[in-house]
């Protein structure tokens, strides 16, 4: 087997996003180590999961991943281009920012995820999950300009995937989203 | 090649299995400590604290703090004392709710949220290796 056109599942490939400042505008996005859990020997599979399903569409290339779907629910496939909202800092310090002003925030809707699961870890540790409907999934960026090593050929990271409360009544954005974030790109 | 042979498999590359600790994350700049890896809810305090909760909601199985290398710049003075290899999370905790002072006490859902996060953090006696967060940043920071 050749390993050129291997698909790793760890390895995800660059993630589009419409870009923060001009949402017509698409930009090209990697995933932080913090997700893929390359160097690490602890790391968390169900973020990971997430990247594969919600940011870049597909179930993740695992041999035996379509067991999640044996179930009758399938997660939600989708990118970041179905972002419903992005927002820009978050109002906190964040690495040597005293307001996290780089950090940029897209909003995804998600009914259905993949998460890990031990009851089919004979086969494949992997399962769908249905999110409750009063949730939303905020995903994190950092473009390159606030990156200490920029990524090459790429516009920035994702560096988080986080399911969070939605505000009522639509639940369609986070909790608090006024006043958690600085601004709301679009 | 076939469909089978672009895949990975799971443990082919030593991905090992959850164990529960203190995890600092770099690029996010936070550390997080939850229980399980599974599906579970982040539940925003303030600007330093995130609650963790079950798929439900209910029961609390981790926290984030948020902004961790600036607070490790404001444990420094501690850390210098302390030559060990673990930092308690407890201490981090503590140095927030000392900061936060009187605006804590102000507020009873988010003394309630830092009491459960502090009694999370002992019950499980949860800390950081300082090699998880890196030398170099402790020594930068």
């Amino acid at each position: 087997m050749s390993s050129v056109a291997q698909l790793h599942w760890r390895h995800p490939p660059p993630v589009e996003a419409p870009c923060p400042t001009d949402r017509q505008k698409v930009i090209r996005l990697g995933v932080s180590a913090d997700l893929t859990g390359i160097g690490r020997d602890n790391f968390k599979r169900t973020p990971l999961y997430m990247v594969w399903a919600h940011l870049l569409g597909s179930l993740p290339p695992i041999n035996n991943a379509s067991i999640a779907e044996k179930g009758g629910f399938s997660p939600t496939y989708c990118t970041l281009m179905n972002a419903r909202a992005c927002f820009r800092g978050v109002n906190r310090p964040h690495d040597t920012e005293d307001g996290g002003d780089s950090v940029y925030i897209y909003v995804l809707k998600i009914a259905a995820t993949l998460r890990n699961d031990q009851k089919n870890a004979m086969v494949c540790p992997i399962g769908t999950y249905l999110v409750p409907p009063q949730n939303v999934f905020t995903v994190q960026v950092r473009l390159n300009a606030s990156l200490q090593k920029p990524v090459d050929e790429l516009d920035g990271l994702v560096t988080r995937i986080e399911p969070v409360a939605g505000e009522a009544p639509s639940h369609a954005l986070p909790v608090g989203h006024a006043t958690r974030y600085a601004e709301q790109c679009w | 090649m076939t469909e089978r042979d672009r895949m990975s498999d799971i443990d082919s590359a030593a991905a090992g299995s959850y164990e529960p600790a203190a995890i600092y994350y770099g690029d996010s700049d936070c550390l997080e400590y939850v229980r399980e890896d599974d599906f579970c809810i982040y539940e925003r305090v303030d600007e330093y604290l995130t609650l963790i909760k079950d798929a439900e909601g209910e029961n609390l199985i981790g926290f984030k703090l948020k902004g961790f290398k600036n607070r490790i710049h404001k444990l420094k003075p501690q850390l210098e004392l302390n030559d060990r290899q673990f930092l308690y999370v407890m201490s981090a905790i503590e140095s927030i709710c000392t900061e936060l002072g009187d605006l804590l006490f102000a507020d009873e859902n988010r003394s309630k949220a830092y009491k459960a996060a502090y009694k999370l953090a002992e019950n499980d006696n949860v800390i950081l290796d300082r090699r998880e967060f890196g030398t170099r940043e402790l020594i930068a920071a």
